[in-house]
C-alpha cells in the first residue's frame, strides 16, 4: 500500500514537471506578455526581477512547487488575485456537482447493466446497449443545452443556469444542480453500464453460479448477489477511469450551466492565456484525480480480500 | 450459460461459408446500414459543400434574420440571416478534416515512437515509456488545455494538440507489437542478410503489427470529432467566421429561447456523426474479431 502511495507521488511529481516545463516553453518573455504592448526596457527588467525570471529554471520550479505545498499557488496575471482564494471558493462547487453526477451515473448504470446481463439478447438488452452507445456519442454540452431548453425555457421547472448554495434551501439547491448532474451522470453511465454488463456476463458463466442456481436460489439473488459481487473489480476500475471522463465533461457542463466551478476557472485561464492560473488548476485537478484513483485501488482489497497490498 | 456445458467436440462447428454469411448479415444489421448512410452523406457534404449547400456559409440575408425552418431555409437562419443548413454542410468539412488529420498525426507520431522504442530498447525506451505512462495516467483533456494555452486557440493548434495527446495509446500498442515481432525468424533473417534497420522496420515489422493499430486509430476518430466540437464550443478551437458545429452551438446559445433551431441542429449533427462512426467501429470490430461478439 505504501508502494502504491509512493507511486502516486512520483507520477504527480512528473506531472508537475511536465506542466512547468510546457509553460516554460512560452514563445516570448512572460514579463513582456504581462506588460502588454507598451513597455520600456526598465519595466521589463524590474518585472523580471520581481517574478524571479532571471533565476535558473530549476530554482523557479522549486519555488513554484514549494509555494504550492504551502498552499500558495501564485497570483492570476489577469486579476492579480491570489489563485488559492479563488480555488477555495470553486473547489467545493465542482466537488458537489461531481458527487451528484457520480451517484446519478451509478443509479442508472448498475441496474441497467445487471438487467441487460440477466436478460441477455432480449429486446431489453438491445435497447440498453444502444442507449449506452448513444450516451457515449452525444456531446454532453448539447445534452445540457437541450435540458435547459426543455426544463428551463419551456417547462420552467429549473433555472437556466447558475449555482445556488445549499444554505439557501434544499429545493433551490437541488433545482440548480439537477440538470448539470444529470448531464454529466448520463455521460458517465454509458461506459459503466457496458462494463457492468460484460463483467456480470463473465461471472454468470462460472461454476459457483451453477451451484447457486442448483441450490434453488431465485434468479434475482443469483444475479445481484453472486454474479454482481464477483464482477465488481473490473467495474470499479472503469469507475476510476470515469473520473477523467467526468472531468472532461465538467469543463463543458460548467460553462453551459454557468456553474462557478474549477473547470470554468481553468477554461477562463486558457482563454486569457493566464499561465499561473492554468498551471495551478491543472496541478490541483491532477491531484484530485490521482487521489480518486488511489481510493479506487485501495477499495479493491476491501471488495476482494484476495487482493492485498503488501 | 447452460449452452457452454456441452463439451466442445459435440457442438456443430459452423462451416466457413456459414460464418462468412453471418458476418455479412451482421454488417447489414439495420442500425449499421443507417450509420453507414449517415457517414456517407456527411462525407459527401464535407467533400462537395458548395454542391450540397443552397447558400454560402457567409451569405447574410439581413431581411431573413432568425427565421424558423421553412422550405426556403430548411433548418432556419441565424442572427445574421445566414442559412443554418448551409453552414452545417460547410461545418462538416471542418469537423471531418480536423478529426481525420488529428488521428493521422497521432498515428504517425505514436507508431514512430512505439516502433523505435520497441526495436531499440535501452534508455531512450525507458524515458519515452515513463513519459507515456504519466500522460496516460491523467485525463487527456488536461494536456490538451495546457497545450492550447501554449499555442493559442486555432484550428492548427487544435490539430497539433490532439495529435500529441492521442499518440501515447498508439505508441504503447506499436511498441508491444514490435517487441513481439522483432525476434521472429523473418526479422532475424533480414538482419542476417544485411537489410538496414530502418528498412527492416518499414518492410518487416510494420506490416505485421498494423492490424490492431488501425482498429485503435478508428476508435480515436469519434473521440477526436467530439473533442473538436467541445473545444470549439468553448471558444478554444475553430474561430469564427469558419463554420464549425461546436462554434455554431456556442453562438446559438444566446438565442435559444427565440431560435432553438440554432442549438438543436448543430448538436444533432455532431451526435449523428459520432454515433454513426461508433456504430461502424463496433461492427468492424465484431467483424475483425468474432470471438468478442456479443460480449461487450
Amino acid at each position: 500500500m505504501l508502494r502504491r502511495i509512493l507511486q502516486t507521488a512520483v507520477t504527480l511529481f512528473l506531472m508537475s514537471l511536465i506542466i512547468f516545463g510546457a509553460l516554460q516553453a512560452i514563445p516570448g518573455d512572460a514579463a513582456v506578455v504581462l506588460l502588454g504592448e507598451y513597455y520600456g526596457f526598465e519595466e521589463v527588467t524590474v518585472l523580471r526581477e520581481r517574478l524571479g525570471l532571471d533565476d535558473p529554471v530549476y530554482l523557479q520550479y522549486l519555488r513554484w512547487i514549494g509555494n504550492a505545498f504551502r498552499g500558495d499557488l501564485g497570483r492570476s496575471w489577469r486579476s492579480n488575485e491570489p489563485i488559492s482564494t479563488e480555488l477555495a471558493l470553486r473547489l467545493p462547487v465542482t466537488f458537489q456537482l461531481s458527487l451528484l453526477a457520480f451517484f446519478t451515473s451509478l443509479l442508472i448504470a448498475i441496474p441497467a447493466g445487471l438487467v441487460s446481463a440477466a436478460r441477455r439478447n432480449t429486446w431489453l438488452d438491445r435497447f440498453a446497449r444502444v442507449a449506452a452507445l448513444v450516451g457515449i456519442s452525444l456531446p454532453n454540452f448539447w445534452v445540457g443545452l437541450m435540458l435547459i431548453l426543455t426544463f428551463a425555457l419551456v417547462l420552467r421547472w429549473i433555472p437556466s443556469g447558475g449555482f445556488v448554495s445549499i444554505r439557501s434551501g434544499l429545493g433551490p439547491y437541488i433545482r440548480s444542480l439537477a440538470a448539470p448532474a444529470l448531464t454529466l451522470g448520463t455521460a458517465m453511465a454509458a461506459s459503466t453500464m457496458r462494463i457492468t454488463r460484460a463483467s456480470t456476463l463473465e461471472s454468470l458463466s462460472q461454476d459457483y453460479i451453477r451451484t447457486a442456481r442448483s441450490k434453488g436460489l431465485s434468479e434475482a439473488v443469483v444475479v445481484t448477489v453472486h454474479a454482481f459481487k464477483n464482477a465488481l473489480i473490473p467495474i470499479l476500475t472503469v469507475i476510476g477511469v470515469q473520473f477523467g471522463t467526468m472531468l472532461a465533461g465538467s469543463v463543458a457542463v460548467e460553462t453551459v450551466f454557468s456553474i462557478p466551478g474549477i473547470s470554468r476557472f481553468l477554461i477562463d485561464g486558457v482563454t486569457n492565456r493566464d499561465y499561473p492560473v492554468v498551471m495551478a488548476t491543472v496541478l490541483v485537478i491532477s491531484l484530485g484525480y490521482m487521489v480518486a484513483n488511489l481510493i479506487v485501488d485501495l477499495l479493491y482489497s476491501v471488495i476482494d480480500p484476495r487482493i492485498r497490498y503488501a | 450459460m447452460r449452452r457452454h456445458l456441452r463439451p466442445k467436440s459435440l457442438r456443430a462447428e459452423p462451416t466457413k461459408w456459414r460464418t462468412r454469411l453471418r458476418n455479412v448479415r451482421r454488417f447489414f444489421d439495420p442500425l449499421t446500414v443507417i450509420a453507414a448512410m449517415v457517414v456517407v452523406a456527411i462525407l459527401i457534404a464535407a467533400s462537395f459543400p458548395s454542391l450540397v449547400a443552397p447558400y454560402g456559409y457567409e451569405d447574410m440575408m439581413l431581411t431573413q434574420r432568425l427565421k424558423p425552418p421553412s422550405l426556403q431555409h430548411l433548418l432556419g437562419t441565424d442572427n445574421f440571416g445566414r442559412d443554418t443548413f448551409s453552414r452545417l454542410v460547410f461545418g462538416a468539412r471542418v469537423s471531418v478534416y480536423v478529426g481525420v488529420v488529428a488521428v493521422l498525426i497521432a498515428s504517425t507520431l505514436g507508431v514512430a515512437i512505439g516502433i523505435l522504442s520497441g526495436f531499440y530498447g535501452g534508455s531512450v525506451d525507458a524515458i519515452l515509456m515513463r513519459l507515456i505512462d504519466v500522460m496516460l495516467s491523467f485525463p487527456s483533456i488536461l494536456f490538451a488545455l495546457v497545450l492550447i494555452t501554449l499555442l493559442g486557440p486555432s484550428v492548427t493548434s487544435l490539430i497539433i494538440t490532439m495529435g500529441i495527446i492521442y499518440s501515447p495509446r498508439l505508441a504503447r500498442l506499436a511498441r508491444a507489437g514490435t517487441m513481439s515481432v522483432k525476434n521472429e525468424e523473418y526479422v532475424e533473417g533480414a538482419r542476417a542478410v544485411g537489410v538496414p534497420n530502418l528498412r527492416i522496420l518499414a518492410r518487416y515489422v510494420l506490416p505485421n503489427i498494423v492490424g490492431p493499430l488501425v482498429v485503435q486509430a478508428s476508435l480515436l476518430l469519434p473521440i477526436a470529432i467530439l473533442v473538436e466540437a467541445t473545444l470549439s464550443f468553448l471558444g478554444l478551437g475553430v474561430q469564427p467566421p469558419t463554420p464549425s458545429w461546436g462554434a455554431m452551438l456556442s453562438a446559438g446559445r444566446s438565442y435559444m429561447e427565440i431560435a432553438p433551431w440554432l442549438t438543436v441542429f448543430p448538436g444533432a449533427a455532431i451526435a449523428a456523426i459520432v454515433l454513426s462512426v461508433n456504430l461502424l467501429g463496433d461492427a468492424a470490430q465484431d467483424w475483425a474479431n468474432p470471438r468478442l461478439r456479443r460480449r461487450l
